[in-house]
């Protein structure tokens, strides 16, 4: 890989919850508590994005306010994320910091207070802004639309909290209470050293949750395809298309986003953006033409055809494999997914999401 | 102006010393009584002088049926102002209904604010 890795060790020992920690030169070390409650394993529509912004408020060892200041004069910083799989507490911080994060966060996960007034007076205005700010993209808008043809429940799930489903604070205590156990937490820690993580880590709350299983998914999500969505919205028009993946053809599609974004394609020019996102036990591969309602509809015409008649990835695989070690340099979690043997790509059955000037915008069978 | 935290705090001191709890209980206890406002049908909580930004705060933090409980006690009391009556002693709050609603969110929000201004001023030494 391109930085210089000294170690990387992983162990269970005398806790379920998995710590990985990797050695690195340098003075920032990340320490990332990785939680499977993303919005696939959600009770209730958006709760598991109310919890994201619920962490790092008031615990019963320190205040929202104290904890923000103390980790201010060490240097460090907090983020609270929610995707579809999980929920990321993580922290950046000097190296010399690590016993105060540890505890920080392990204090955030068993201790966190959930007083009434900070749903209504904090959370709520922070998710809602969330959802303002993502919904001002017709990307995210199609990939949601595209999630739910695709996935039902589970990944189809909404990610963030629209309030169409009422969540109340017991609601989110209990969701809490069930993805806040140890075999459903993994701690993944950069630039520090194991065995002090380990030591750290064991005197926290963290070795204080209680046990409970993990949620995490171990079979394959029923996937659905061939279904067309069409939704009239103001701005501009986009025309996506999304194939839910299984794990086995995840390299396939991992060269494949990076194929049709590159220059080596001639389809590139058309393509607003394609991606492939990974969940565990399965991925959807996504793919947007964006712009006025008319070019676009050529445009996914274009592509959707080329793409039918097969694509050969052979050349793009050395290609993917740089952007997949430069995305694991930042990630959380390193893909370990083998492009090399990928040849071609040919599209069958996908999902087709038409959104805007659906007036203009053609339907799937026209495709 | 004397905040609720330090009211709470001499309260706390003269409960402790049994020499001044022997004298201010008793008197406290007719002050209530006497000052009238039982009769109206309101709690000590109720008098509380609200036109400020922290107990609007904590009014606003009051769950659904305390807030309605106290609107309700400002309608009765309006009423008995207006025309002259006072309630029924079966009517009027008795002392054991008395119970400091409002207080705890006070002493919350003040400790708040005390904090923040501790951490703004705080002295980082190296």
């Amino acid at each position: 890989m391109l930085s210089r890795r000294l170690a990387s060790i992983q162990s269970t020992r005398g806790y379920a919850t998995k710590v990985t920690a990797t050695a690195a030169e340098g003075r920032v070390s990340t320490l990332t508590v990785k939680v499977n409650a993303g919005s696939r394993y959600a009770t209730k529509d958006g709760v598991s994005h109310l919890l994201s912004r619920f962490n790092f408020q008031n615990t019963r060892s320190r205040s929202a306010l104290r904890l923000t200041r103390e980790s201010e004069l060490l240097g460090g910083v907090f983020s609270s994320t929610v995707d579809r799989d999980a929920i990321y507490l993580s922290a950046n911080f000097l190296k010399e910091g690590l016993p105060y994060y540890v505890n920080a966060i392990a204090d955030v996960l068993y201790k966190t207070s959930f007083k009434p007034h900070e749903l209504p007076e904090i959370v709520l205005p922070a998710a809602k802004y969330d959802l303002t700010t993502a919904l001002a993209s017709p990307y995210f808008k199609a990939s949601e639309l595209l999630y739910s043809a695709s996935f039902r429940n589970g990944l189809g799930n909404p990610l963030y909290y629209d309030g169409v489903e009422k969540v109340t604070l017991d609601d989110i205590k209990a969701f809490a209470d069930k993805v806040y156990v140890k075999d459903n937490v993994e701690i993944i820690a950069k630039g520090v050293d194991a065995k002090a993580l380990n030591g750290f880590v064991q005197d926290s709350a963290l070795s204080q949750l209680p046990a409970g299983a993990s949620l995490a998914a171990t079979s394959t999500p029923k996937f659905y395809e061939g279904v067309e969505v069409r939704e009239r919205a103001v701005g501009e028009s986009i025309s996506a298309i999304a194939v839910p993946v299984k794990p086995a053809d995840f390299a396939t599609y991992e060269v494949l986003a990076a194929y049709l974004t590159s220059p080596l394609s001639e389809l590139s020019q058309s393509i607003s953006s394609a991606s492939f996102e990974k969940y565990s036990q399965a991925g959807l591969f996504s793919l947007y033409v964006k712009g006025e309602a008319s070019a676009v509809a050529s445009s996914i015409k274009k592509v959707v055809s080329a793409l039918k008649g097969g694509v050969n990835l052979s050349s793009a695989t050395g290609y993917a494999a740089t952007k997949l070690a430069l995305a694991n340099e930042s990630a959380v979690i390193a893909s370990e997914i083998d492009v090399a043997n990928v040849k071609d790509f040919k599209l069958g059955k996908f999902n087709y999401v038409a959104l805007g000037d659906v007036h203009n915008l053609p339907y799937a069978d026209e495709l | 102006m004397a905040s609720h935290t330090s009211i709470v705090k001499a309260g706390d001191f003269i409960l402790r010393t049994p020499a001044l709890r022997s004298i201010f209980v008793p008197a406290a206890k007719l002050f209530c009584a006497y000052s009238g406002y039982r009769q109206l049908g309101l709690k000590f909580d109720d008098l509380i002088h609200e036109e400020n930004p922290t107990v609007q705060k904590a009014l606003s933090r009051l769950p659904k049926d305390e807030i309605y409980a106290r609107n309700f006690r400002m309608l009765t009391a309006a009423q008995c102002g207006i025309t002259h009556h006072l309630l029924s002693a079966d009517k009027a709050l008795k002392p054991s209904e008395d119970t400091p609603y409002l207080l705890p969110y006070l002493l919350e929000l003040e400790a708040e604010a005390a904090e923040r201004v501790e951490l703004d001023n705080v002295e980082v030494a190296k």
